[in-house]
């Protein structure tokens, strides 16, 4: 195995033990920590590039056992592995997550100054970034469900930093049980497909490899509709982690942790754990038609949704939230219809434009300590870095032509057009209007006219942030601008050509109606949010529009009314008198049973005590007795009688 | 005389005698409320294994250790000497405290 | 008369007496009785000690069993005058019921392991005396546990004193 393949325990090993030293000794020393985490954020992200080059020069696939973890658990023929997988998919994913993770510590050495917490807030992000490693690396479901599920403990660690504000609590809850609700059935799935492959896995493979269960899916061992029913477990767990429908309502909620966690969880660890999941077990999808369609159907009606939502929002981070809803769900739906590279490609290119808005929200929130988009505006000419890096990071998410956006999701918009759904074809176009009206409302809200006046805040305080903030933004920025070119359509060598499905890359022709007609649907809604947003060109009130479409707006605002459907139905309905059940059969079943051992054992004592009568002679009977009672056996049965078992001999 | 038996008479004889002198000794420690004489029935019972071990000694005569019967009957009537002293010692001490030596009153040690 | 018949019926006579003097301990209802009762068969015993050529266990049993123990008995007696009459609780139902049940199961038992068995049964060999021989045993082989059982006649001896004495003695 060559150089940089031997080295990847590395990087789970750096933030792994970054995070155990803030803990154990640096936790009074917040710079040295912070520094801690950075470096190995660092090294890890140098050896995961090191990795990916390696990858593209000539992929390998290695797998390998970590040392004592490759036996993890062993019994008669089961075996679980921990290990690393190196391919291509694992390799670009772990450039993702060290990359956008390095780049948000530095960010936060700024942006957390002097936050309640630094150390903590600077461990957990190490924490974090070692659980999204191992599920990325990882070469089966048994250590991805592992990874899967410190990534989630994670998420409601980093969600509630301010866990003593109620509302940040309940989100890091929320977030919690909504995404616990799709875990459960993929903990089931696991258990589905351990079952009914385990035995007929390829030689020496550890228990539920994914290389190794890669042929088994279509090989006829279970029916379709057993095949249905695995996709869609493995699919729930998806579903619940990247906040797809109907499980969308803890992402917005999600934003009650700092900024640059938001960015964290939107960009590379947390929702893109889901798409991963598909993604990596897409031979399980692709076996299954239906659960295909399905995978598509919610991918579509979550990107819709969201995007109609985030044009009705005020707070800038919410509206960045459900374009992370959307580009997910744009991803979903490009797995759902077979663009398996493009959406890839997405996941990717999205990783570094959602990090830069995200960051760059956090960049006007850190200098004007409010988050309503109607508090702020005018910047443009006061925070240049910021509004031109979040110009780039806008064009980039909206799909503008040349910008990294664009190349990804038009890879889907062909996926989506080949799939000659119609239905599917007019929600593309829809979402690509929609997301570029959102992203540029947005922009052209925060970043054009006057500042908007507010009690206690003098506008002329607005200055640009300082370089810690400043630097990963350009950074970003310029990934947001270039990065897409790696996957320009049609070039031998591109991204589509290194990550895809199958046995050899497809080569897609350029599909010319696609990217017109998404291009067109894009500058539409660019046009249609200058034309309501920006002061200059503004031709149409919002206000006027909102108040004619009353019901629309107000459906869109309040997020379709989920949080209210699901608080009535599940909340009040279910989980409320389910609590109430819970705790009667606690406080009377449970209970019951242990107070009823206790009394039961309470009266026995009062019988059985009356055996200690004090007077002697009685137990000198019960001493003979006894002893007449063992003789007599003993003299019956012999040496071998029921006397052997307590090792007496008769004779 | 002395010492010179018959086949009239063998081990058999003496340890059924040393078996009925202690049912007796058992008997009495059952039946009886003196604690005086619950300790008599206690020598009975010692004297009943003495013969049984002294006529051990008797009959196995040719045997490795023909004195080891003799010389635990010994020790027993040693022991049994100081055990008397103890308990008759422990004995007054409870009739001065409780006015009574009958042990059917005298049972403090229950629940 | 035969040696034999006349150590058989020297034997039964014996074992006759002990019983029926360990009869009389269990029996009789006064404790004076049952005391005078216990030292005839202490005595007895002395006699079948001497029966199985146990010279030394002879004198012993004299002087210890039939001499000092029931000299201790006695005192006992004495001091605890006001329960001198004795009457097993057979008689007042409880506990006591199952005394001759039990006991009678106990030679029940024992009868049952002595008499099946084939024990020694013709001419005796013809022992020297054992006084000196035992005396030599017990200073050699069994010196340890000789010297324990000083040491425990010694504990007995303290610990019966003290328990005894009266709280109010300095």
């Amino acid at each position: 195995m060559p150089a940089p393949y031997t080295l990847m325990w590395l990087i789970l090993l750096l933030p792994l033990s970054a995070f155990a030293l803030m803990f154990a000794l640096t936790y009074e020393n917040k710079r040295t920590s912070a520094y801690i985490g950075i470096i190995a954020a660092a090294g890890a992200d140098i050896v995961s590039i090191w990795v990916l080059f390696a990858e593209l020069a000539k992929p390998q696939h290695w797998q390998y056992g970590l040392g004592i973890f490759s036996d993890f658990i062993q019994y008669a023929d089961i075996h679980f592995q921990l290990g690393i997988l190196a391919d291509p998919l694992a390799a670009m994913m772990s450039v993702v997550v060290c990359s956008v993770s390095f780049l948000i510590q530095v960010y936060s050495l700024e942006y957390m100054r002097g936050e309640e917490g630094y150390v903590r807030y600077f461990g957990f992000i190490s924490l974090f970034t070692f659980s999204m490693l191992l599920l990325v690396l990882s070469p089966n479901y048994f250590q991805t469900y592992i990874g899967w599920e410190l990534v989630g403990v994670c998420s409601y660690l980093l969600i509630g930093h301010y866990f003593k504000r109620p509302s940040a609590a309940a989100a890091a809850k929320k977030a919690f049980i909504v995404t616990r609700l799709g875990d459960f059935p993929f903990l089931v799935g696991i258990g589905y497909i351990f079952f009914r492959f385990h035995g007929h896995l390829a030689g020496g493979a550890a228990d539920l490899d994914f290389y190794a269960l890669k042929p088994l899916y279509a090989g006829g061992l279970v029916g379709s509709l057993g095949l249905f029913l695995m996709a869609m477990m493995v699919f729930s767990g998806a579903v619940g982690k990247s906040a797809q429908f109907p499980l969308h309502v803890w992402l917005p909620d999600a934003m009650e942790g700092p900024t640059p966690i938001s960015a964290l969880i939107h960009a590379a660890t947390m929702v893109a754990a889901g798409v991963y999941l598909v993604a990596r077990t897409y031979d399980l999808f692709a076996a299954s038609h239906q659960a295909l369609a399905v995978v598509a159907a919610i991918g579509a009606v979550t990107s819709l949704m969201a995007a109609i939502w985030a044009v009705a929002q005020d707070d800038i981070k919410r509206i960045v939230a459900y374009s992370t809803l959307s580009h997910l769900g744009l991803m979903m739906f490009g797995l759902g219809v077979g663009a398996y590279s493009a959406a890839v490609f997405h996941l990717f290119t999205h990783a570094w434009f959602k990090a830069l808005l995200f960051l760059g929200a956090g960049s006007v929130i850190h200098v004007l300590h409010t988050q309503d988009i109607w508090e702020m505006g005018g910047l443009w000419k006061r925070m240049r870095v910021t509004s031109w890096t979040m110009l780039i990071g806008a064009c980039s998410a909206a799909g503008i032509p040349l910008f990294a956006g664009f190349w990804s999701k038009d890879g889907i918009m062909a996926g989506v057009f080949a799939s000659q759904n119609p239905v599917f074809i007019v929600v593309a176009i829809l979402i690509s209007f929609f997301s570029a009206l959102y992203t540029f409302r947005l922009f052209f809200v925060v970043f054009t006219g006057e500042p908007a006046k507010r009690r206690a805040f003098d506008p002329k305080k607005i200055h640009e942030s300082s370089s810690p903030i400043l630097v990963p933004l350009v950074v970003l920025a310029v990934l947001a601008l270039l990065i897409g070119y790696v996957g320009l359509p049609g070039i031998k060598g591109s991204f589509t050509q290194f990550v895809f499905f199958g046995r050899n890359p497809v080569v897609e022709d350029v599909n010319y109606v696609a990217i017109g007609a998404s291009v067109v649907a894009g500058l539409l809604g660019l046009v249609t949010a200058g034309l309501f947003y920006w002061p200059a060109y503004a031709r149409f009130s919002a206000a006027d529009f909102n108040r004619r479409f009353a019901r629309v707006y107000d459906w869109s605002h309040n997020k379709g009314y989920f949080d209210e459907i699901y608080e009535a139905m599940f909340v009040r309905g279910v989980i409320v008198n389910l609590g109430r059940a819970a705790q009667w059969f606690d406080s009377h079943v449970i209970d019951g049973f242990v107070d009823g051992v206790a009394d039961g054992y309470r009266l026995l004592g009062d019988r059985v005590r009356r055996l200690q009568s004090g007077k002697v002679q009685g137990y000198a009977v019960g001493l003979f007795a006894a002893l007449v009672a063992i003789a007599v056996v003993a003299l019956i049965f012999g040496s071998s009688g029921p006397l052997a078992l307590v090792g007496g001999a008769a004779r | 005389m002395i010492g010179e038996g018959g086949s009239l008479i063998g081990l058999g004889h003496f340890l059924v005698l040393s078996a009925g002198l202690f049912s007796i000794g058992v008997y009495g420690l059952l039946s009886k409320r003196n604690a005086i004489t619950l300790l008599m029935c206690v020598e009975l019972m010692f004297n009943a294994t003495n013969i049984a071990l002294v006529a051990f000694a008797r009959f196995g005569y040719n045997s490795a250790q023909p004195l080891a019967g003799q010389a635990f009957a010994l020790f027993i009537i040693t022991i049994a000497a100081a055990e008397v002293a103890v308990a008759i010692a422990i004995l007054l001490l409870i009739y001065r405290l409780r006015g009574t030596i009958w042990v059917d009153e005298i049972d403090l040690m229950k629940w | 008369m035969s040696n034999d018949l006349l150590f058989a019926i020297t034997f039964y006579v014996l074992a006759a007496l002990t019983l029926g003097a360990g009869l009389g301990v269990v029996i009789l209802r006064n404790v004076v009785h049952a005391a005078v009762s216990l030292i005839a068969c202490f005595f007895f015993v002395a006699w079948v000690y001497l029966v199985l050529s146990a010279d030394l266990l002879w004198v012993a049993q004299l002087l210890i069993y039939a001499g000092a123990i029931p000299v201790l008995i006695v005192f006992a007696i004495m001091f605890t005058r006001r329960s001198m009459s004795d009457t097993s609780n057979a008689d007042s139902g409880g506990i006591g019921l199952w005394a001759p049940l039990v006991g009678a199961a106990v030679f029940g038992l024992l009868l049952a392991v002595l008499l099946p068995a084939t024990w020694f049964h013709g001419s005796w060999p013809n022992p020297p005396g054992t006084t000196a021989l035992i005396g030599n045993e017990l200073v050699s082989k069994y010196a340890v546990p000789f010297e324990l059982v000083s040491v425990l006649l010694l504990a007995a001896l303290i610990g019966a004193v003290i328990l005894a004495r009266r709280e109010d003695e300095s």
